[in-house]
């Protein structure tokens, strides 16, 4: 495909593949999820 | 026209927009104390957020450096380039970014030392980080400011020093401007002009050489050696250490990058923007991949890497747009300076200034201080330009190899490492650093790039030493690992 050898073409498909990966782990709230720990210390810190 | 007062009107009208974007944000937002300077409030959304941080990290060594190394290794450095940095970029966002949003909205911190002053309470590491930060920034943003010199010198006509001192000001002035916030809305703004410009730059070179298949094509007949993985440069030991500092080094341990994390508001900025500069970051690497190499089939032959993208510009770009190509290198090396400038006089400002000189300063005089410190050190930095006459990219190299003892573990042990103290830090920071150093001196790049002995020699002796010597007290990892709070930890710190 492009000219590209089959090992780069592999390569190019699991690269583009985690950038997709990124998006959707990171919208469904798997990778940067708010939990309790979180609430609690913005409870507990704030500003001087 | 001649091409050349187009050029120069072009970087012109560029010059006043990148000062415009500060002046617009300064006007906005009237500065009232050091957290409006420092992190913009923590107020700033995702985007400009994603923006800024892939600007700072690509510097000027996209188009001067680094990229052109495609030019002469094709695929077989791109991918190292693609894969590593993008996975460094990943990494750095699912280690830190949640975690130092989190203990800065809990501790209140203005800066990373703040931050390690909770946690490690040393005043050694807190110094150490602090000059050493300033120390290695002045030759960095030095290193950056030289390719701006070149390009005055080659494509404008002007003399070496007139590019430095110019972009220099610039950038101090859009700094001392208006801060954080100034900086990172000014690098949302360059960044637009270095991705921008390859929504350009890519057709065109892909139209000179036939397309994407067509230039595959003829790199393997004419320049097989693009597609080898392993050939006499790459040996082993260099490919791991490119590996360390790809993937551990321009991600994991700058402070510039990590400083975006403390002023992430909370989770819905952090996972807007993560996806963005992922994609951001592989759309730029890609671009500028397929740029070299195409380059190379249309001016084959070239020997400084540092005249291959002016060589293109010269050519094969109507001089408007070429200017505008010119534009984007003084966007990379501006929006990755800027950065570096406002860490350097945080540092000084925070640490040194209210830690050791005036430990009673008023809001208005830390301010005051962030400002004359950013001024003074852009100074410092342009002279160490004038007086450099090092390669873009082993200077940068050097001087990050430096730095990444300083901060790798010690931000790893304030967001993950629970078991490493103030002591193993310490002897960690320094006994890095200094490796990095001699290895360069003794050994240069002969063996591997200095930031892999370095990296070993700061880990080993961070965990050896922490080991041996008593754990962080429960109090220090309750409050950043459990629910004890940031006044419990100041009494535990004062009855101490």
């Amino acid at each position: 495909m492009f000219g590209f050898p089959t090992w780069l073409t592999i390569f190019l498909i699991a690269y583009f593949a985690m950038i997709i990966g990124v998006w959707a782990l990171s919208y469904s709230g798997v990778l940067f999820q708010e939990d309790d720990e979180d609430e609690n210390n913005k409870k507990v810190g704030g500003h001087e | 026209m001649n091409s050349r007062i187009i050029y120069i009107l072009v970087f012109i009208v560029y010059i006043l927009a990148s000062i415009g974007v500060s002046a617009y944000v300064k006007k906005k937002e009237a500065h009232k104390d050091s957290q409006s300077f420092l992190l913009g409030d923590r107020s700033i959304g995702p985007w400009p957020i994603a923006f800024s941080f892939v600007a700072t990290l690509v510097s000027a060594s996209l188009f001067m450096g680094s990229g052109p190394k495609v030019y002469k290794q094709g695929w077989s450095f791109a991918i190292y380039g693609i894969l590593l940095l993008n996975l460094g970029i990943v990494l750095a966002w699912v280690l830190y970014a949640k975690r130092l949003s989190h203990l800065t909205t809990k501790f209140n911190t203005l800066t990373l030392a703040d931050l390690f002053n909770y946690r490690y309470h040393s005043k050694g590491i807190k110094y150490f980080s602090s000059i050493a930060t300033i120390v290695v920034y002045i030759p960095l943003m030095g290193s950056q400011l030289v390719a701006a010199g070149k390009l005055f010198q080659t494509i404008f006509g002007m003399p070496f020093w007139s590019g430095i001192v110019i972009v220099g000001a610039v950038l101090t002035l859009v700094t001392a401007m208006g801060g954080f916030k100034s900086v990172v809305y000014n690098d949302f703004f360059q960044g637009i002009i270095m991705y921008g410009i390859f929504f350009v730059l890519v057709p065109v070179m892909l139209w000179h050489v036939g397309g994407l298949t067509q230039m595959n094509l003829r790199l393997a007949k004419e320049l097989p050696s693009f597609f080898v993985m392993k050939n006499s440069y790459w040996n082993p030991l260099m490919i791991t250490s490119w590996f360390f500092y790809f993937l551990f080094g321009l991600n994991l341990a700058q402070p510039t990058l990590l400083v975006r994390f403390l002023a992430c508001k909370n989770n819905n900025v952090i996972k807007r923007a993560f996806p963005l500069a992922v994609t951001c970051h592989a759309f730029g690497i890609f671009s500028i991949s397929i740029v070299m190499m195409a380059a190379a089939l249309v001016f084959p032959g070239i020997q400084d890497r540092e005249t291959i993208f002016p060589t293109i510009v010269a050519n094969l770009l109507n001089p408007v747009i070429g200017g505008m190509a010119l534009c984007a290198v003084f966007a990379c090396m501006i929006s990755t300076v800027d950065s570096m400038l406002l860490v350097a006089s945080s540092s000084f400002a925070e640490d040194i200034y209210r830690g050791l000189l005036k430990k009673d300063a008023t809001e208005r005089q830390i301010y005051n201080a962030g400002i004359i410190s950013t001024v003074l050190i852009g100074i410092f930095a342009m002279i160490t330009a004038i007086y450099s006459g090092n390669g873009v990219l082993d200077l940068i190299v050097l001087a990050e190899s430096c730095l990444i003892p300083i901060y790798l573990f010690s931000v790893l042990g304030v967001t993950h490492l629970k078991r490493i103290n103030s002591t193993g830090v310490l002897a960690g920071m320094i006994c890095g650093s200094i490796t990095a150093f001699v290895w360069e001196l003794k050994y240069s790049w002969d063996i591997c790039v200095p930031v892999m002995p370095a990296i070993i020699v700061c880990a080993v002796v961070t965990l050896v030493v922490s080991y041996l010597t008593p754990a962080p007290a429960f109090a220090v990892v309750d409050a950043f690992w459990g629910k004890t709070t940031k006044q419990e930890l100041i009494d535990y710190y004062e009855q101490k």
